[in-house]
């Protein structure tokens, strides 16, 4: 991941990304300073383990994640079904249709959020995220689609701060696979400070 | 001369597969230095060193070096791990001053990701306080750096992984093998409550603990406590008589923390922290203190000697986490010693800068005000 400040990358991280249902756990590789920082989503709670301490602390979602232009919640949430509902599909062209969703509540970050799906790969190719006040705040675009098991998943993340428009934040999967056998334990509390 | 190209060999040999090793997955290094300067503004009136009687520097400096290296494997559903941290420390530039230690050194076996069997010297994580962990017998923090890389301990740990929880089962050695500490822990974790409760015994003594914390996105609260029947502290008698620890001992007594943490908004963040602990002073054992200074220091404690401390804090981040600027409180309402510690710090990719000061109001402190500079660099 790099985050751009006028073109120019203030700061780079390399992390490993293991997902199983609606949990996430990551574990940075890179810079130096944060190898061995592990952090772990479940469904509404977000931990951080801070190898230097020994420490585990509490996270909160509404914050940046690791100063990138995308939220804690962007990036560690994966409960789009739990969160929205969808409220209006569009065709635009041919295979690409445009998804409206709403937020159930006001617990989420963004109350509207604009989906633009290429129906040929079944892959997103733009999410734009709405304030209360119907303010764009932030958009996604999703580009480089890699086949990964016969299903196509974006490989690059562009994720642009609408709010702060000389910065930018960029994601790169590699080495992407499906499946794992990494049990429930894995994704636990106790088991990211192991 | 033919030991001499044979070492040789070896040593390019070595070095060659360390490189390969350090390219995979399964091997890592990282090094990490750390150098603290800094300025103290010394009180000659202080009543713990009249007229600086035992002679501190007004500038000091501590230069750290942490070599960490390691190595994790995995075979099916069996993970093997090593890991090593060193220290080499150096005070104020001197040759004679600096000193070598091992930080942790230890192996871990893992089976399916639910047991795990530690040996060795490591750090221990025990209590969910931000500055104080009174559960944790066996490690504290610097409350006025709680980022500093502590000293682990030696133990044998048997740790179970369930879906909600953790058990663990502990054995601390001490001097002599008869003379080991056992302690057990369950940790839940459920949706927004984690709690844990956890004993410890050691010959006559021991410790019932446990903490709870309580959160959702933007509020986290937590307390944390034991009941004890020792202590590491000194006491004092009516006559400004030292009571040392051995004797105190026996009787049990609480210590507990409860704080909480309050995200203002994506920027700022606020922290509170009380302290209550059983053992310590006083207002009239205060005043006795006071009154037989200096043949009584062993009982200071630079932030607070009273049974009660308050901690306050107000963090500001910039959005892209390169700076934040804190302004912590350390408070003794018993004593009225007041500590206000502003901190700054920047990070860039990896290297970090902090500069802080601390400032003494109606205190026994040594200082009336001390400014460090620390600088850190990790590959």
């Amino acid at each position: 991941m790099e985050v751009l400040k006028n073109e120019k990358i203030i700061r780079y991280y390399d992390m490993e990304i293991f997902r199983r249902k609606d949990k996430l756990r990551m574990e940075f590789l890179a810079p130096a300073t944060e190898k061995g920082r592990r952090m772990l989503s479940d469904d509404d709670n977000l931990w951080m383990y801070l190898p230097r301490t020994s420490k585990v602390m509490k996270l909160p979602f509404k914050q940046s994640f690791m100063g990138s232009d995308a939220s804690n919640r962007d990036l560690m949430r994966m409960a789009y079904r739990k969160d929205y509902i969808i409220v209006k599909t569009t065709e635009k062209s041919k295979n690409i249709l445009e998804l409206e969703l709403k937020a159930k509540d006001a617990s989420v970050s963004y109350n509207k959020m604009i989906v633009t799906m290429d129906m040929t790969t079944l892959s997103p190719l733009k999410q734009e995220m709405f304030s209360l006040s119907d303010k764009l705040i932030k958009t996604m675009l999703f580009e480089n689609p890699a086949k990964v098991d016969g299903i196509y998943i974006p490989s690059t993340f562009i994720i642009i701060n609408e709010l702060q428009k000389n910065t930018i934040t960029r994601m790169y999967y590699s080495n992407m696979q499906r499946t794992h056998n990494k049990p429930e334990e894995f994704f636990t509390l106790a088991s990211i400070k192991k | 001369m033919k030991i001499k190209i044979i070492l040789v060999i070896i040593c390019w040999n070595l070095l060659h597969v360390y490189h390969l090793r350090a390219q995979s997955d399964q091997f890592f290094y990282q090094m990490i230095f750390e150098t603290k300067i800094g300025y103290n503004d010394i009180d000659k009136k202080s009543a713990l060193n009249p007229n600086n009687f035992i002679g501190i520097n007004s500038f000091h400096s501590l230069s750290q070096f942490y070599p960490v290296v390691g190595f994790k494997n995995s075979l099916n559903t069996t993970q093997t791990a090593f890991q090593a941290e060193a220290i080499v420390q150096n005070y104020n530039f001197e040759r004679d001053s600096t000193l070598f230690g091992m930080q942790e050194l230890y192996g871990q076996i893992s089976f399916e990701d639910k047991h795990h069997l530690t040996v060795g010297k490591k750090r221990l994580d025990w209590g969910t306080g931000l500055i104080w962990n009174p559960t944790n017998f066996f490690i504290q923090k610097d409350p006025l750096r709680t980022q500093n890389r502590l000293e682990g301990i030696f133990m044998l740990n048997y740790t179970y992984i369930a879906k909600k929880g953790e058990w663990n089962m502990y054995l601390f050695p001490d001097k002599r093998i008869s003379d080991f500490k056992m302690a057990a822990k369950y940790n839940y974790s459920g949706d927004k409550v984690d709690a844990s409760i956890s004993f410890l015994e050691y010959g006559r003594r021991q410790q019932f603990g446990m903490d709870l914390s309580y959160g959702g996105s933007v509020f986290t609260a937590y307390g944390e406590g034991v009941i004890k029947n020792f202590t590491q502290s000194y006491g004092i008698d009516t006559k400004g008589h030292l009571i040392t620890p051995d004797v105190r001992n026996g009787k049990f007594y609480a210590e507990w923390v409860i704080g909480a943490s309050v995200l203002l908004n994506a920027q700022l963040t606020l922290n509170a922290e009380y302290r209550y602990r059983g053992d310590q002073l006083s207002r009239d054992g205060i005043k006795i203190y006071k009154a037989y200074l200096p043949a009584n220091t062993v009982l200071y404690d630079a932030v607070s000697i009273g049974k009660h401390s308050l901690f306050g804090n107000l963090t500001y981040s910039d959005l892209y986490s390169r700076w934040s600027i804190q302004c912590r409180n350390f408070y003794d309402p018993v004593s009225g010693q007041w500590i206000i510690s502003p901190l700054g710090i920047r990070t860039l990719n990896n290297f970090q800068a902090e500069v802080s000061a601390m400032i003494y109001s109606q205190s026994f402190n040594l200082f009336h005000s001390q400014i460090n500079i620390l600088i850190s660099y990790s590959f």
